[in-house]
């Protein structure tokens, strides 16, 4: 990356090097979380890293325009948001998504193994059903590392805001999955 | 209360978001009914599995490929950061290349009917507008032939020293120039330089009309004789006398 720091030829104009500098610090520790935001949306690790590296090659080329670089890491999920959300709504994408296999889910015993793929698939229905402010809520949050403060950080919202989405979405995903467990669990 | 009552506040309840009087209610019921405290453990185990389920959903980390891939494409992609001044080069260019067009399209042109010289119309050229028929033109034969071109040609007029006389339009206008008519005033335009072609409408008159519109108003001082009004109250003679 330091290769393009230099001018633009026959202008005159030095670049910014401070810009390359300081998008390269973000780039330390921003790509696993487009990746994640990608992941909870994709459900598919290899259009998750598609999105992820789009959204941050958009990144990288608007970053001089942020102007509050405090604000780069809520740029980026929004970017990856919007990105994976159009490419989900691509024709034909989510038929390949539910076809694609789940992300392999470590579970600790055989029971829960059997279980994980069914339940997988219901939840990760149910999560679509959501309206779109939920939806980013619980994605956010199950993110490691990610508490209410985070999340109303990286939204721009209020706590508040956040608890009370949490809340609505973990409620509307009980009340559609208490069948689907009850049916798990009696086969 | 009912265990119905009871079960619609299981998923608050495992959520944590019941009322302490509801919660206190709650307890105290699952204490004495199995079926409520199941039902309550099977909503807490349910959230618990969307809880780790969402987590684990979320919890891969990308490939060990996947930053200096990304670090690939940018460098192939050849786009360091721009400064802020370099992204108003576009907007400038841009900008230059407007103005450039606009004074390009203003520039004056040349008469093509006339040719490059202002010489006054031939009498072939009258005479050939004598020839027309004094039906009603069309608005586009107004506007392409005789208003914007050469003006509009009165046929009284042979004999013609200057280029001013004898024309209603200025000499000057170039050619390609059309007259915007409101709407419903078509008709009237037509009519008039129907007229005019034809001969009904003489032009020595209408321009020493237009002429005498145009002279300043003479303002006079009005003279207003003073009159003279009798007092009143102040009776004649001969009045008193009548009245005795």
């Amino acid at each position: 990356m330091n290769a393009l720091v230099g001018s633009y030829p026959g202008c005159g104009v030095s670049l910014d090097a401070s810009l390359e500098q300081e998008f390269e610090q973000r780039l330390a520790d921003c790509p696993t979380l487009a990746f994640r935001v990608a992941l909870g949306v994709m459900r598919n690790r290899a259009e998750a890293e598609d999105v992820a590296q789009d959204a941050l090659l958009r990144a990288y080329r608007n970053f001089h325009r942020l102007r509050d670089r405090e604000r780069f890491r809520a740029w980026l999920v929004r970017v990856t948001w919007r990105i994976a959300l159009d490419r989900i709504r691509s024709a034909g994408r989510r038929e390949r998504r539910e076809l694609a296999s789940l992300v392999p889910v470590p579970e600790s015993t055989a029971e829960d193994v059997a279980a994980s793929s069914e339940f997988g698939r219901y939840l990760h229905a149910a999560i679509d059903e959501l309206p779109e402010k939920l939806r980013l809520v619980v994605i956010l949050n199950a993110i490691e590392g990610h508490d209410v403060h985070e999340v109303a950080r990286l939204l721009d919202v209020p706590e508040g805001t956040v608890k009370s989405r949490i809340y609505m979405a973990r409620k509307r995903l009980a009340e559609t999955l208490r069948w689907a467990a009850n049916s798990i669990k009696a086969g | 209360m009912g265990c119905e009552q009871y079960q619609s506040w299981m998923t608050d309840a495992a959520l944590g978001a019941l009322s302490a009087e509801r919660e206190a209610d709650l307890r105290a019921h699952v204490v004495l009914c199995a079926s409520c405290r199941e039902e309550l453990d099977r909503s807490r185990q349910l959230l618990a599995a969307i809880d780790r389920a969402t987590a684990v959903t979320v919890s891969a980390e990308p490939s060990p490929q996947f930053v200096a891939r990304v670090r690939r494409q940018m460098a192939e992609r050849n786009e360091p950061l721009r400064p802020r001044l370099a992204a108003w080069f576009p907007v400038a260019a841009g900008a230059l290349a407007l103005v450039a067009l606009l004074a390009f399209w203003q520039r004056p042109q040349p008469s093509s009917t006339r040719g490059p010289s202002n010489a006054p119309p031939s009498t072939h050229e009258i005479a050939s507008t004598k020839s027309v028929t004094p039906s009603v033109p069309t608005p586009a034969t107004i506007l392409k032939s005789s208003v914007p071109r050469a003006g509009i040609a009165l046929p009284h007029r042979v004999e013609r020293t200057t280029p001013s006389r004898g024309t209603i339009a200025p000499p000057k206008l170039p050619p390609a120039l059309e007259v915007l008519v409101p709407p419903g005033e078509w008709q009237a335009l037509a009519k008039f330089a129907a007229a005019l072609k034809s001969g009904r409408i003489e032009g020595a008159q209408l321009e020493k009309h237009i002429e005498e519109t145009r002279k300043p108003l003479n303002v006079v001082a009005l003279e207003v004789p003073s009159i003279e009004l009798p007092l009143l109250g102040a009776e004649t003679p001969a009045n008193e006398s009548d009245n005795r």
